[in-house]
Parts: C-alpha cells; sequence; structure tokens
C-alpha cells in the first residue's frame, strides 16, 4: 500500500450518487483522490489533455446524458494511452446481457449501485483492493459483477 | 468192139475204176496218140498215177493238150456234160469255155517248168447241163516227157465250191450278226479268262469312253463300272467263270464313260465257255443300254409308290375324316368299312362292327334307321336327314342323339350286292346347345318383358316396335301390346316428333353408336293428358354378324321422383349454403373483432409491459436513494434518534428493502418478453454451480447443504435458466424451516411418454426433468397449482419475505421453453418443484 492516494475518476450525472460516492471513499481506509464528471464528453475533455494526469481507476455510469457510458466505454477502450485504465461499470440497473456485453467491450467490473451505505464503502474498497492492489493476479477470483444483494 | 476184148491190156491201164474200164475200153487206134502200149513212158507213168489215185487228178499231154481225167476228177464234170467225151480230146476243144483262163496258166507252167497254186479259184463250166460256178483249189505241175522235156501238165485239183459257198454262207450269217448286233445296239464284248485279255466292239469302247483302237485290260474295264457296283459285278464275274448255272452271266450296272463322263445302266448277258478240263477258255456276251428302261422303270416305280400314297392317304382321310363314314352291303346292312368317327359315334370297335348286320350289333337303332336304308334300296337314290333323332346305347347308357347324314347307294348292283354308303356328322351338342338356347331366350324374353326396367326394340330406319315389356307398355306408353306391335314409333306417339328422341334413335342406327342420357326431360300425352317426366336411357345399336346396324334396344328408368326429390334437396342446399354464408360473414365480422381485440389486448399488455419495465426501472432509482440515506441516517445519527425514531427507520428499512425486491421482479418478469433470443445448449451443471456461487452467502447464513446429481444440457437461453434456479434454490432457502438446517436435492430423470401426455407437451421431443426438493416449510399439496400465480403468497408477508413473483417468473420461463413444471408439497414436510425441459 502506497501513502501516495489512488487517483480516482467518477463518471456520473447524478449529484447525490457522486457526493455519496466520495463519502464513501472518504470512509474507507484506502487513501484516494476523487474527480468527477458529469458526462462522459467532460471526462473525454479530461482524458484526451495531455496536460493532466491519467486516473488510476475510471467509475462509470450508463445512464447519462450526451454520452453514455457504453460510448465512453468504447471510446477509452479505442484508445491506446487509456486502454490500460481499469474501467468500473457503476450502475444502478442490472442486467445479465447488458452486463455481458460491456465485459466484451472491455470493461473490468460491474457494481451494481448498492442501497446501503456502508456495503457501498465494503464494494468500493473491495473493488479498488482488487484492482490496484491485487492487480491483476486476483483478477479471477473476482466476480465481474458486484450485486448488492448477493453481498448480503 | 467185141473183137477188141481179146486185145491185151497194158499194164498202166489196169485198175482205176470206171475211167481205167473207159480208157481201157477207149478206140486208140484211130485217136491221134495210137495204141497206149506205145505211148511215151512218161505219159504211161502219168496216167498210171492217175489212175490210181484218189485224189481228182487231170492231165493235159502234148502239144495240143489232149485230156485224162480219173474217177476223183469225174464228178466234177457233173453228170451230163464233157465226161467221157473229152478223155483224149484237145484242151482247147474240151474246154473252151474256160479256154481262155487256163491257157495261159498251162502255157506259164509248159515254158518254165515251174508248178502253179490256185486256192479257191472261180472256174465256172458246163456240167449238169448248165454252166456251174464251179471253186477249185488246183495245182499245175509240169510233166516231164521221155526226152526230158516237158511233155504235159498234171492238174491235181479239188473242187471246193461247196467250201466256198459254204463260207459264202458263214461270212453271210456273221454280216447278219452283226447288223442284229448293231440294230440291237448292243455292245459286244469278249474276255479270255488265260490271257486276261479283253475286248469290246466300238459301241462298247463308245460307251466305256475308250479309243476304238485300244485294246483293253480287264481291270480298266472294272473301272468302267460305278464303285457302287464293282463288286457286284466282279462276284457275278466269278461265279460264270467258276460254272455257276453253266457260266450263264447277267447283270445290270451302271457305268461311266471315262471321256465324258455319261453315266448309263447297262445290261450284260454273256457266258463262260469251258474246254475238257472244265476250266473257262472264254467269256463272251453282250451289253445292252437299259438306261431309259431302268429310268422308266423308277419312274413306274415311283408312280407305283405314288399312286399307293394316294389311296393310302385317300384311305387315311376316309379314316380319319371328322364325319362318321361307313359302307354297308346288301339287305342285311353288313358292315363292310367303317371310319374311326363312326365307331366313336356308335362307341364300337372296328372288331365289333365290321362284317357284322348293323342291326345285330345296333338293335336299338334298328326301328328308326331301318325305313332309310329300305328307302334307298327301294329308290336307288340317297337319303338324307337333318338333326335325325336316335337312341343309342354308348358307354352303357341310353342316349339320345342328333344326326346330319346322307344314305348314298353307292353301286348299281342287285338288293343282295348293293352298297350304301353312309356320312353322318352327329349334331347332339349343337341341337343340346340349342335347346338351352332357346330355352335362355325365352327366359331371358320372359325376363326382360317382366323386368321392372322398361325396355323395347325397334327395327329399321322406321323404328318399328319389334317389343316393349310390361313396364315399358304399361308405365310409359300406356298402351297394349297389341296397338304396338309392328307399328311404326312415330305413328304411336306422334307428339314425340318434336323431341329429340326420334333423331337419336335414328342416329344410332345409323352410327352404330349408343347413346346414354340421364334425367332427360320428356313429355307424352296418356289418356289424354299431357305429362312431364324424367328419364335416364341407354339406346344400344343391335348388330348384325355383318356389323351392319338393324335395330336399337332401348333402355328407359322413370328418374321423375328422384330428379324432383334432388331438385328438392338442390334448393334446399342452396338456401343452406345461403344461410351458411351468411352465417360464416357474421362469424368473420365476429372474429376481426376478436382479432382486433386480442390486438388490442396485445397491445396493452405490451403497453403493460413496458410500463411496468419502466416505471420499476425508474422506481429503482429514488427508492435506492431512500435506502442509502436511510442507512447513513442510522448509521451517523443512531445516537440522536429516539428508540421509537429508530424503530419508524426500521420500518422505513424493511418496506424500501420490500419495495426494492418488488422493483427487481417486476423488472425481471417484464423483460422475459424481450429476450427470448439466444436458445443455445446450456450444461444446467453449470447455471447450478454459478447459483450456488452466488447464493454462496446466504447458504453459508443458513447453513444449508445442497446436493446435486448430474444434470442434463438443455436447449435454453442461460440467463434464464440461472433465474430459474436461483429463483427455486432462493425460495428453498427462504422458507427453510426454523431450527431445521435447509437440506435441498436437485436430480434429474428422464421423462416418459406417458408423463408427456399428461402433461400436454410435444410426444415428439425429449424431454428430462430436473426436481428441486426442500424440505422446508412446505405447503398443502392442493395449493399446487396456485403457487405459481403472481403475487401469490401462501404465508405471511412478515414470516417470509419476498414479493410473490419468483415462482410466477420461473412458470413464465419455463412455459417459454416449451416446459412445464409441477409443485408439490407437505405442510411442514417440505416442498417438491419438478422442471420438464426439452433437450
Amino acid at each position: 500500500m502506497s501513502n501516495k492516494p489512488y487517483y480516482i475518476f467518477l463518471i456520473d450525472d447524478d449529484e447525490d450518487d457522486r457526493d455519496l460516492f466520495k463519502d464513501a471513499l472518504r470512509e474507507i481506509s484506502i487513501k484516494t483522490e476523487v474527480v468527477s464528471f458529469n458526462n462522459g464528453l467532460e471526462l473525454m475533455a479530461q482524458l484526451e489533455d495531455e496536460n493532466n494526469g491519467l486516473p488510476q481507476i475510471i467509475f462509470l455510469d450508463l445512464h447519462m446524458p450526451i454520452i453514455g457510458g457504453e460510448d465512453c466505454l468504447k471510446k477509452i477502450r479505442k484508445n491506446a494511452q487509456f486502454n490500460g485504465i481499469p474501467v468500473v461499470i457503476y450502475s444502478t440497473y442490472y442486467i445479465q446481457q447488458m452486463a455481458n456485453r460491456l465485459m466484451g467491450l472491455g470493461a473490468n467490473l460491474y457494481i451494481q449501485k448498492p442501497s446501503s451505505f456502508s456495503l457501498l464503502k465494503s464494494i468500493l474498497e473491495r473493488c479498488i483492493i482488487a484492482l490496484l492492489e491485487n492487480k491483476v493476479a486476483q483478477e479471477e477470483d473476482t466476480n465481474f459483477v458486484l450485486k448488492e444483494n448477493e453481498w448480503e | 468192139m467185141g473183137v477188141d476184148n481179146k486185145k491185151t491190156i497194158p499194164k498202166f491201164l489196169q485198175g482205176g475204176g470206171e475211167m481205167g474200164q473207159i480208157m481201157r475200153d477207149k478206140d486208140w487206134e484211130s485217136h491221134v496218140l495210137g495204141d497206149p502200149v506205145n505211148w511215151p513212158l512218161a505219159l504211161k507213168f502219168a496216167i498210171s498215177t492217175m489212175l490210181n489215185t484218189k485224189f481228182p487228178n487231170f492231165i493235159f499231154w502234148g502239144a495240143d493238150f489232149r485230156c485224162f481225167y480219173n474217177d476223183a476228177y469225174r464228178p466234177s464234170l457233173g453228170k451230163d456234160g464233157k465226161h467221157p467225151s473229152i478223155l483224149g480230146e484237145k484242151g482247147k476243144e474240151a474246154w473252151s469255155e474256160i479256154w481262155d483262163t487256163i491257157h495261159p496258166l498251162l502255157q506259164q507252167v509248159w515254158q518254165t517248168g515251174e508248178a502253179t497254186w490256185s486256192e479257191n479259184q472261180l472256174i465256172p463250166f458246163y456240167r449238169n447241163g448248165q454252166i456251174e460256178n464251179i471253186y477249185w483249189t488246183f495245182s499245175y505241175s509240169p510233166l516231164i516227157s521221155d526226152d526230158e522235156s516237158i511233155g504235159g501238165v498234171l492238174t491235181t485239183c479239188t473242187e471246193t465250191t461247196e467250201a466256198v459257198l459254204n463260207l459264202q454262207k458263214l461270212e453271210e450269217s456273221e454280216d447278219l450278226l452283226k447288223f442284229a448286233i448293231d440294230s440291237a445296239e448292243l455292245g459286244t464284248w469278249d474276255y479270255n479268262p488265260q490271257t486276261n485279255e479283253f475286248s469290246g466292239n466300238e459301241r462298247l469302247k463308245n460307251w466305256f469312253g475308250i479309243a476304238n483302237d485300244d485294246s483293253i485290260e480287264l481291270p480298266a474295264a472294272m473301272n468302267v463300272i460305278l464303285p457302287k457296283d464293282r463288286s457286284r459285278v466282279a462276284d457275278a464275274i466269278k461265279k460264270a467263270l467258276g460254272g455257276f448255272n453253266q457260266g450263264k452271266y447277267d447283270i445290270t450296272y451302271s457305268i461311266k464313260n471315262q471321256k465324258n463322263h455319261e453315266v448309263k445302266i447297262v445290261r450284260a448277258l454273256g457266258k463262260s465257255w469251258f474246254n475238257k478240263n472244265g476250266e473257262a477258255y472264254r467269256f463272251n456276251g453282250t451289253l445292252h443300254d437299259v438306261t431309259e428302261q431302268e429310268k422308266s422303270a423308277e419312274e413306274i416305280k415311283i408312280a407305283n409308290r405314288r399312286i399307293k400314297n394316294e389311296k393310302d392317304r385317300f384311305k387315311n382321310i376316309i379314316q380319319n375324316a371328322p364325319a362318321g363314314i361307313a359302307i354297308f352291303k346288301g339287305p342285311e346292312c353288313l358292315v363292310e368299312m367303317a371310319n374311326i368317327s363312326l365307331l366313336d359315334i356308335l362307341d364300337k370297335t372296328s372288331s365289333e362292327l365290321i362284317g357284322k348286320a348293323l342291326f345285330q350289333v345296333l338293335p336299338e337303332i334298328e326301328v328308326e334307321a331301318s325305313p332309310l336304308f329300305e328307302e334307298v334300296r327301294r329308290k336307288r337314290k340317297s337319303v338324307r336327314g337333318t338333326e335325325f333323332k336316335l337312341p343309342i346305347k354308348r358307354k352303357g347308357k341310353m342316349e339320345i342323339a342328333y344326326f346330319d347324314f346322307i344314305l348314298h347307294p353307292v353301286n348299281e348292283e342287285s338288293d343282295d350286292h348293293l352298297e350304301i354308303m353312309l356320312v353322318a356328322n352327329e349334331v347332339t351338342d349343337y341341337v343340346t346347345a340349342r335347346n338351352v338356347l332357346t330355352e335362355n331366350e325365352y327366359q331371358f324374353k320372359n325376363l326382360v318383358m317382366q323386368s321392372p326396367i322398361a325396355k323395347a326394340i325397334f327395327r329399321g330406319t322406321d323404328l318399328k316396335i319389334e317389343m316393349a315389356n310390361n313396364r315399358m307398355l304399361n308405365h310409359f306408353w300406356g298402351k297394349t301390346w297389341d296397338d304396338v306391335i309392328g307399328k311404326n314409333l312415330i305413328d304411336v306417339f306422334p307428339e314425340l316428333k318434336d323431341q329429340q328422341y326420334i333423331s337419336e334413335l335414328k342416329e344410332v342406327i345409323r352410327t352404330g353408336q349408343a347413346i346414354r342420357n340421364q334425367e332427360s326431360k320428356g313429355m307424352h300425352f296418356k289418356d289424354g293428358k299431357k305429362f312431364e317426366f324424367y328419364i335416364d336411357y341407354v339406346y344400344l345399336p343391335l348388330k348384325e354378324i355383318d356389323g351392319s346396324i338393324s335395330g336399337v334396344m332401348i333402355t328407359v328408368t322413370d328418374v321423375t321422383d328422384q330428379f324432383l326429390a334432388k331438385e328438392k334437396l338442390v334448393n334446399f342446399s342452396k338456401e343452406l349454403k345461403e344461410q351458411v354464408k351468411e352465417r360464416t360473414a357474421l362469424l368473420n365480422h365476429a372474429n376481426k373483432k376478436l382479432q382486433n381485440s386480442i390486438k388490442k389486448l396485445e397491445n396493452a399488455n405490451d403497453e403493460l409491459e413496458s410500463f411496468a419495465y419502466v416505471s420499476s426501472h425508474d422506481l429503482q432509482e429514488p427508492l435506492r436513494k431512500i435506502q442509502i440515506y436511510t442507512s447513513r441516517i442510522l448509521e451517523q445519527e443512531q445516537k440522536s434518534l429516539t428508540e421509537t425514531g429508530k424503530k419508524y427507520f426500521d420500518k422505513i428499512t424493511v418496506s424500501a428493502s420490500r419495495m426494492r425486491t418488488l422493483i427487481d421482479d417486476l423488472l425481471a418478469f417484464s423483460r422475459m418478453e424481450e429476450s427470448k433470443t439466444e436458445f443455445k445448449p446450456t450444461n444446467l451443471n453449470e447455471v447450478l454451480n454459478e447459483v450456488i456461487e452466488n447464493l454462496s452467502i446466504k447458504i453459508e447464513n443458513t447453513g444449508a447443504k445442497i446436493s446435486s446429481s448430474s444434470l442434463p444440457t438443455v436447449k435454453a437461453v442461460p440467463f434464464q435458466m440461472h433465474q430459474v434456479f436461483s429463483n427455486l434454490l432462493g425460495n428453498a432457502l427462504k422458507f427453510s424451516k426454523k431450527n431445521r438446517k435447509p437440506l435441498i436435492e436437485i436430480s434429474s430423470k428422464s421423462v416418459n411418454r406417458k408423463e408427456l401426455i399428461n402433461l400436454g407437451l410435444n410426444t415428439s421431443r425429449t424431454y428430462c426433468k430436473v426436481t428441486v426438493k426442500d424440505n422446508g416449510i412446505g405447503f398443502a399439496n392442493e395449493m399446487g397449482e396456485h403457487i405459481f400465480e403472481v403475487f401469490k403468497r401462501l404465508h405471511g408477508k412478515s414470516e417470509y419475505e419476498g414479493t410473490g413473483m419468483g415462482l410466477t417468473i420461473v412458470k413464465k420461463i419455463i412455459v417459454n421453453h416449451d416446459g412445464a413444471i409441477q409443485a408439490s408439497g407437505m405442510e411442514g414436510e417440505g416442498a417438491t418443484f419438478t422442471i420438464y425441459l426439452p433437450i
């Protein structure tokens, strides 16, 4: 574990969710620095500006205006520069077919937004540990989908 | 002359027979030669020799050739002639008639002193009162006189007239023979068995094809004979030469000309000649060309054979003639001859009949048959009969037989020798058959007359009514038989004139083509009223043997009743059809409405589903926020809350959680429609493992034991199968009994046909069934079907959380997979869910 906080992007059009996400990360043991975007367009502008540093994880909501999460993912995975950044889908809805499709497009994890704050914290923590600290080695053991009711 | 008797007779004149006497008696004194005693010695010797030889001798002596001769010579001078006057006369005078012939010869001997020899010389001279042709073989030899000069000529001669004449006769007879042979065209042959030489006349050589001057060796002569005859001929020759049958030889054989290869048949006749020792020294005879004869003989043979064949054939024909033929003789009708057919007809053998009196052998026919024979005898003319009935005993049984016959007198003899020929043909079968036919015809006519189907026959182009049965007369025509018989159809029924029937009937007669018609409308008058009728009818042409059409037979069935009934029926069915049409239109209209309703309903359903989806989807978001903020308050503001406040928050949390489940289920349910796709082989073991993995926390928490046997792979939508197992296992865990650890058994079995039928599943597909059995709280078995209804909850809300949609979703998925699900349970003991899925 490094002292330097993990640099994390969140793209979500819902302000409540953005706040809850930041609150949750603040309360977990892992240090993070979160930058959030209202939509995919903003994210892409940020990423494509070479002056900015690249995040270590991108959390991506699906249902967003202008550019939806799926299109955003395609753009990220199309660009060799960002291709290596883990992308976590972060959505209220879970439909298996859609989840499968997104995994095919290169999403690393799929988190259904939980309905309890403590669960949110624990999921995000596990998620970050799995993706950054255990790196890819643990990936096989980790379910792609992290759904609330299966974590109870 | 008596004086001279006393004279001394010189010795040289002694003897000598008559001529000696004559010479002694001759008055030589007056002769120029004087007394014989004084004759030259040479003359005396010559005379003495002459008189004493038996060979005819004649001596010419001296220059004037004085003649002397002996007894042997005298016959040559005949009876009335020169004898004895020429004795001592000059030669010139004695032989004046031949002197020119003999004088030169005499002169030649005189001068040359050499003897002459003439054989069979014709020297005709006068004797027996005439000049005779006399043949001599004679020699003139010189007589030496006393002075050693030639003093005379001695003629020694013998008359050969007889020999010459015999020879001439022989020659003549040879000529005759030759002529005979020539004119008989005979070949002659002569064979010397000792030299083996064979000779033949010119003709024979011609036949043999051998040059005329060739001499023939026997083998060459044998070569001419055709090989087939050669040994036979050789044999016959051998026999003839061996003396068999006195050496006679008679054989006929064929020869082949060596030059032109002409073949002749020849008959050889001959004989062998034997010497004292019995050896054949000659074998000769003739050869006769019998080719033509043989040919004729052969032709005659062939002709005879042909005649015999013809005779045999004729006899054979008679014997084997299909008609019975016999000849009877005399008043007793003795059977002289009877052929096979007749014997067959009478069922008698030849020996039973031939030579016997007819009516003794066949007494049963006497009564009928004997008058016929008597009539022939009386009239001397043929008697004929056709289908003559005669009782005959055949095969031990009396039968009635029928005959066509002729009895015919064969000769002109008296009654005792009159021969009568019978030619008879049995026609019993024909008569019997005709009788049967007549009977059949009668019956047939009866049948037709009585037939319930109207029939009639019309003849000729006038359609004369020949026959009409009762049905026709009574039903159609309303006439009696007497009204119509022999009349023309048109005269009886003038109303037919304008209807098609007459012209159709005439057409049948013209073309020979039958005409059939059904339900034809006709009209006629009966009892003065007009009737309409409907008929089926057939007009059949009646053909004569020569193919011409002489009439029509008509068959008519009255179908008026049927026709009218059918008309009614047709009208009725027409009405019915109309009604059906109407009703169908109504039904179609109703159907259309229904379709519309269904469509609307479907649309509504779709709308409802999409509403459910959208609403549950959009409800999710705020609900989650309610939950998460509630959880934050509970977490962070716990201390500032009163117990009651906490309790209310708990209630909010429970309600929100319930709502959350409700929304999830609603979503899952409504989403099913949109994901019908992607049926693929799905391994249920893998699906189950995933579900167990996902439920691992709950399983751990409840301490549940899950066991499963091997599950099949089915064709399914994988995530839906996931949903099914997830719901079923979730339920099993959820409805577990308190104080009893859940035990869940999952097993699989194949499904038999009977089960499929009971479940109403497609029997042509193979199904498997998977059973999920738990030991939970169970349910009353009678609730089995209701358990799958939407929002059906069997248990209190508070007791067991859930929306009541889980099993509904399971059922919907299973049904979408063409499967079925059954639930059975026992209150407090557990539940069993069985799902049937096609493989």
